[in-house]
């Protein structure tokens, strides 16, 4: 989900662009929507490269800050990923809100009422941990929210990662050194937790916990260190472009033949391998750019698609959703198409509309009114859930009850 | 800066109240306010999502009634033989004995897969662990269903449950009894009655009219087994916003 550019790009930033990373955003939002819409049961796996990605790319500035200024602007970084993840999320959240409210079932406005200040905090995959989500995912009990337990996992990521590279660049220490050190102790931790807590009854846990999907994060930012660079240039040498392409081939045929998000080899060692093979087939696509496999992903239709991916995982789940409540009896291609199309039309005006103004030209969205605005549009959403009645409750005919 | 942070904070604060308020808790102690209260007696109700959304009212009904009341009932699991029993045994011997129950109520649940004499030890070792923390148990058959795939391929071991339950009950020195929830619910899944929502179109779980009808039927049955408790009111209970719950689907 996470986007490379901030709203204010810091000289050390600035980079040239990676057309090849878009393209994957784009296959990896393709990969979501088919599995969202029953097309593609390995289609989920998506959210696992969304992972690496954003773990590559926020390492990747943050450490070239680290060797420009030799330190982090905690700050500055939470104010860029506020800008470029709050707006359209803002902008959804109280949208679909209303509508469910208006048109919905009673099941999901209640569910809608309670899953939003949680999606407000960054906190909504342990909260529907706590209220057994997964469980209900078997009755077809689906909440237009529930997609966004990702985005707290990558929300929970920025808040610790950036931290622990200002304390390594603090003390002095070499940043890519330790970062990778960083990285691939807290990934072997978490791979370690997956195993342990894995359930066979349901994974759910293992699932959605940050604490146990940090390593598909970890394994993209241990990807964006000189360290695994120069690892990787040495290692493939000439053949980067035959790598490139195993790599693709190997995920692509994992995301065609896994089956749904509840097979026990995925949580001891499959994410892991897949997350790795992720990280991998970035930092060749950062390193070899002009091989095949790097031209096919810089393809401007999957670019494109990858531009507008973050609003794309936004919008088509409540789409998708509110569809099948609302028009039945659609044949299931049919009902992709619609999903696909309100989703693909929803998410480019969130991205023009939304996201790029506020990233790229609105001034008051920096420093202290953009602190306000910022504050404005956290309370104006707590209104919203408050202010929403939730359906009253069904009244017990106690005829026969005593 | 202070401002800032004074206003960060404040938000905060704002967003966890919303966040808190939000979300009714599911399981419950009752406190003892009932005038007909049976002294120090407390129901401890294990059982899976089913027993989960029948706990609601339970719980609102016992704490008319007086009794302290406590669910451990679990979504997608509580069940005691079958898929993943083996990592619930290792807490639940800890949850009983901690609860400090009089009365344990175990309704049969639909993961209580496997041949009988593996249901018929596992119902013998809940026995020895109710009664090992001083309490009585309770078998309550669990209501029929209407399979999907899911739930077809053990149907054959699910309808035998109620029978290894009687045996078990049967050889218990009267420490065990086994009610039959077919009074509440009939032999056959039935979403509507009385032109009612009484079960969640899913098939497995109840709705809030259900869950009432249920709770009304074991208090009565639990009055024989809790001594001096007499069942409140349908009209203390049963209008009190427990049916408001998101755990009622589908309904």
């Amino acid at each position: 989900m996470t986007n490379v550019q901030p709203a204010v790009r810091p000289v050390a930033a600035r980079r040239a662009q990676l057309p090849a990373l878009d393209g994957l955003r784009g296959i990896a939002i393709l990969g979501v929507l088919l599995f969202h819409t029953g097309h593609l049961p390995g289609g989920f796996l998506g959210v696992d490269l969304f992972f690496a990605l954003s773990g590559y790319l926020i390492t990747d500035l943050l450490l070239r800050e680290v060797e420009a200024t030799g330190t982090v602007s905690l700050v500055a970084f939470w104010g860029r990923r506020i800008r470029r993840l709050l707006p359209a999320l803002a902008a959804m959240l109280a949208a679909v809100t209303v509508l469910v409210w208006l048109v919905a079932s009673r099941d999901v406005v209640r569910t809608t009422l309670t899953d939003g200040p949680w999606v407000q905090l960054n906190l909504l995959n342990w909260h529907l941990l706590a209220e057994s989500a997964g469980y209900w995912d078997r009755f077809g009990s689906a909440r237009v929210f529930e997609h966004l337990w990702s985005i707290a996992v990558e929300e929970q990521f920025y808040l610790v990662w950036p931290v622990l590279v200002l304390i390594i660049a603090r003390c002095g220490w070499r940043a890519d050194r330790w970062v990778v050190v960083a990285a691939v102790v807290a990934s072997a931790g978490s791979l370690a937790l997956m195993i342990t807590l894995v359930s066979s009854a349901d994974p759910s846990r293992v699932y959605t916990g940050t604490d146990t999907r940090a390593f598909s994060l970890l394994l993209g930012a241990m990807v964006a260190t000189r360290q695994a660079r120069v690892l990787l240039a040495r290692v493939t040498g000439r053949v980067a472009g035959a790598v490139l392409a195993s790599l693709a081939v190997g995920i692509g045929v994992l995301w065609w033949f896994a089956d749904g998000v509840n097979s026990l080899w995925l949580f001891t060692g499959g994410l892991f391998a897949h997350s790795l093979a992720a990280a991998l087939l970035i930092g060749l696509c950062v390193r070899a750019p002009d091989t095949a496999v790097a031209n096919v992903l810089a393809w401007q239709p999957l670019r494109w698609l990858g531009l507008i991916s973050y609003s794309l995982y936004l919008w088509h789940w409540p789409v998708s959703v509110l569809l099948s409540e609302l028009w039945t009896g659609l044949g299931a291609w049919a009902q992709t198409f619609v999903v696909c199309a309100v989703s693909i039309g929803l998410a480019t005006l969130s991205k023009y509309l939304v996201e790029d103004p506020i990233r790229f030209r609105a001034q008051w969205a920096t420093g202290r009114s953009g602190v306000f605005a910022f504050a404005a549009v956290m309370a104006g959403m707590a209104v919203l859930w408050l202010a929403l009645p939730a359906p009253a409750p069904p009244t017990i005919d106690i005829t026969g009850l005593n | 800066m202070t401002t800032t942070r004074r206003l960060v904070l404040g938000l905060t604060g704002l967003l966890l109240t919303t966040a808190a308020c939000s979300g009714p808790s599911t399981t419950t102690t009752a406190a003892a306010v009932g005038t007909a209260a049976a002294e120090q007696s407390k129901v401890l109700l294990l059982g899976d999502s089913i027993a989960v959304g029948q706990a609601l009212p339970l719980a609102a009904a016992f704490a008319a009634g007086g009794v302290d009341f406590q669910s451990i009932a679990a979504e997608g699991g509580g069940n005691v033989v079958g898929p993943a029993s083996d990592e619930r045994w290792k807490e639940l011997p800890g949850h009983i004995s901690a609860a400090k129950p009089s009365v344990v109520v175990y309704q049969i649940t639909t993961y209580d897969w496997g041949s009988e004499p593996e249901q018929q030890a596992a119902y013998e070792k809940l026995l020895n662990t109710v009664t090992g923390a001083g309490a009585k148990l309770v078998f309550v058959t669990m209501p029929p269903i209407r399979p999907g795939d899911f739930y077809q391929p053990h149907m054959a071991e699910l309808a035998r449950t109620p029978d290894v339950a009687r045996t078990v009950a049967a050889r218990s020195s009267g420490q065990a009894v086994v009610l039959d929830a077919g009074e509440v619910w009939g032999t056959t899944y039935q979403q509507t009655k009385d032109g009612k929502a009484d079960r969640s179109a899913d098939g497995i779980h109840t709705c809030p009219q259900g869950a009432a009808r249920f709770t009304g039927w074991l208090l009565t049955q639990l009055a024989k087994v809790l001594p001096g408790f007499t069942p409140p009111a349908a009209e203390t209970w049963a209008n009190t916003g427990w049916s408001a719950d998101k755990h009622f689907k589908g309904c």
